[in-house]
């Protein structure tokens, strides 16, 4: 039973939150995990311990 | 002060213990559970480490973790969001662990500490992932300074981390984070040509020789934009690791021309390619970036760790590039190696104690870190086992096996403390005459049942390895791929080149054809007298014999099991195998003579 409950809520999270906040992310350009390709950049490397 | 590492719950749990920075013990949870990468808290090993040093959980000082799992958690939440509404069925697996286990990890950990006896929570300290690999790359090398390269499939974030070690300091200076990873990159490949992740990576590496790379550009041109100074990043596109429950999605499919090869399915032309292809964009990556790194180096020495270090034909380029006058690499590269690294970062960072840098090869003790077993007790487990065997003085023994070795038989020898990492080097080891040109086929089918193309590896004498390879360094961990002598090459005919794939394995191409793979290369141990002298009078025995001061050396295995821990193990691995003879301690056996039949023969999942 628990464990439906926590399905249910993890589903409703998950539609309801982390994509419409990844949707504005998105709309807004901010690339939290850096995942895109920047063909034009020169380096990816970013500096340790931030 | 006493220190014990742990890396957990993911893959090749393991656990090591260091005092007074000495490292005492360390070895990996699938050796005692017989689960290969067995990801368990690792209760066994921990036992095995605590009574190696015959102490208890009370007396240990601090107990610290591998990586932090929060940061780790962050990292995934970033990645859904990065990614939604893609990702649905990933979250749904992932996060019902995570909120009911893995947010609880230390709890966790404390509780299973607990069980050795009093153990306060104040006591269990938690490290970053890549500093791990990095200690565990720099802190036993036999290098006071040296830049280090950390790379594998990620930890918290970092995928890929350039440090710089100096006395008993580690600074970490850049990195690239996921999901941009060579070893995601090397994993993706290896679900496409049908292996397991996490451990078909060898026999990608094994296959890459068989093809041409003629998939390289391809790989540069629409997976992977590496830049100059080597970082790189993945086009996501093409891959389903951050979101889904493969590795690669019907876009690579597009790419390469078809789904991914069935498992066990018949390997063509295609799958030899795309490894070499594979194989060849590693390199290439990975040499970038220790060129870059050559460039701000004043230390001429370059240490790694991390999966991606298993690649020992990469570090072999690397060597051979001679960007860095020397390597050194962790035996165990992989995330079981980052307990020791963990037990290292206390010890050195943490508490900020000073750094002796060992007078041998290494600090590592040959990477005999593992459990041991006396005479007395081989012979009363080999006894109790059924096996009829004969106890000799150490000349006999040596006399005898090499005896044995240069005709041709097959022997297991299983000796003192087992090896940590994923290399049997000696201790726990398959041994064969390398001149012999069936003796891979063999090998392969009839003691280890795995699959023909799989090479196998040269242990020499340290001091012959220059007269052999193209080699002028140590390789004491089985991790330097080098070319075979000019001289020992028997080149192949224009008909025998055009052979296809795997028959041209058939055609022996150097003197010592059995470790000579089809690109005249061999992935070379060097034996050495301080650390495994034992091993080294065999090797020096079967030289007198024979002129070569070679053996094969496969792990003490079949195709799916851990390397063996105890004689029990040895003895049955023997007798369900085409192993002629075995040497357990001082004990010899020889197949012929033995009379019970070993009727609950252990299976093992496919690998």
């Amino acid at each position: 039973m628990a464990s439906i409950i926590l399905r249910i809520l993890l589903a409703v999270l998950f539609y309801l939150l982390v994509t419409p906040c990844g949707m504005v992310l998105r709309l807004f350009k901010i690339d939290v995990i850096e995942k895109n390709c920047k063909p034009a950049a020169e380096s990816y490397w970013r500096a340790s311990g931030k | 002060m006493k220190i014990l590492g742990i890396s957990a719950f993911y893959h090749d749990s393991a656990a090591a213990l260091i005092i007074d920075g000495n490292i005492i013990a360390a070895a990996q949870e699938e050796r005692f559970t017989r689960i290969k990468h067995d990801k368990n808290f690792p209760l066994a090993a921990i036992a095995y480490c605590l009574q190696a040093a015959g102490l208890t959980i009370e007396n240990i000082d601090i107990v610290i973790f591998y990586e932090l799992p929060e940061k780790k958690f962050q990292r995934l939440l970033k990645t859904y969001l990065s990614f939604a509404p893609r990702g649905y069925t990933s979250f749904m697996k992932a996060m019902p662990l995570w909120l009911t286990e893995k947010l609880y990890q230390k709890q966790f950990i404390v509780k299973q500490l607990t069980s050795f006896g009093k153990f306060r929570a104040e006591r269990l300290q938690f490290t970053e992932h890549h500093l791990s690999h990095a200690a565990s790359a720099f802190f036993p090398s036999p290098f006071e300074q040296a830049s280090i390269l950390v790379m594998d499939g990620v930890g918290e974030f970092a995928t890929t981390t350039i440090a710089e070690g100096k006395g008993n300091k580690i600074t970490l200076t850049k990195q690239l984070n996921f999901p941009h990873s060579l070893g995601m990159l090397y994993a993706a490949f290896t679900y496409y040509l049908g292996f397991k992740i996490n451990s078909g990576e060898y026999k990608v590496m094994g296959l890459a020789p068989y093809g041409r790379p003629i998939y390289a550009d391809l790989i540069f041109k629409h997976l992977v934009d590496l830049k100059a100074d080597g970082s790189f990043r993945l086009d996501q596109h093409y891959f389903n690791y951050c979101t889904g429950l493969t590795m690669t999605n019907k876009h690579f499919d597009a790419l390469f021309g078809g789904p991914p090869r069935q498992a066990e399915a018949l390997l063509t032309q295609k799958e030899f390619d795309i490894a070499a292809s594979i194989q060849a964009v590693t390199e290439e990556i990975v040499l970038t970036i220790t060129r870059a790194m050559a460039k701000t180096d004043n230390t001429g020495n370059l240490c790694l760790a991390g999966g991606v270090a298993l690649n020992c034909v990469a570090n072999g380029k690397i060597l051979k590039d001679g960007t860095f006058k020397n390597i050194w690499i962790q035996p165990a590269a992989g995330d079981a190696g980052s307990a020791l690294g963990a037990a290292l970062v206390a010890y050195h960072i943490q508490q900020q104690q000073p750094r002796i840098i060992s007078e041998q090869v290494d600090a590592m003790h040959g990477s005999y870190l593992g459990p041991a077993f006396s005479q007395a007790e081989c012979g009363m487990r080999l006894r109790q086992a059924g096996a009829v065997f004969s106890v000799l003085d150490d000349q006999a023994l040596i006399a005898q096996t090499a005896d044995a070795l240069a005709t041709e038989k097959v022997v297991g020898w299983f000796q003192g403390r087992m090896e940590f990492g994923p290399r049997a080097l000696g201790n726990r080891s398959i041994l064969a005459d390398p001149r012999s040109p069936e003796m891979q086929k063999n090998l392969n089918l009839k003691v280890k049942f795995r699959e023909s193309f799989r090479p196998f590896a040269p242990s020499i004498l340290a001091e012959d390895v220059t007269d052999w390879f193209d080699l002028d360094c140590a390789s004491p961990y089985m991790l330097l791929v080098a070319p075979i002598k000019d001289d020992l090459k028997i080149p192949m005919s224009d008909a025998e080149n055009a052979l296809f794939g795997i028959d041209k394995l058939n055609v022996p191409r150097s003197t010592i054809p059995s470790v000579t793979h089809i690109d005249y290369s061999a992935r070379v141990q060097t034996v050495h007298q301080e650390t495994n002298p034992r091993y080294h009078q065999l090797l020096t025995a079967f030289k007198q014999r024979t002129g070569c001061p070679i053996l094969v050396n496969t792990s003490f295995n079949v195709r799916g099991e851990p390397i063996v821990h105890t004689p029990e193990e040895a003895f049955i691995c023997f007798m369900t195998t085409d192993m002629d003879v075995l040497v357990v301690g001082n004990c010899l056996l020889h197949k012929y003579q033995q009379t019970v039949a070993i009727t609950d023969k252990p299976t093992f999942a496919p690998d």
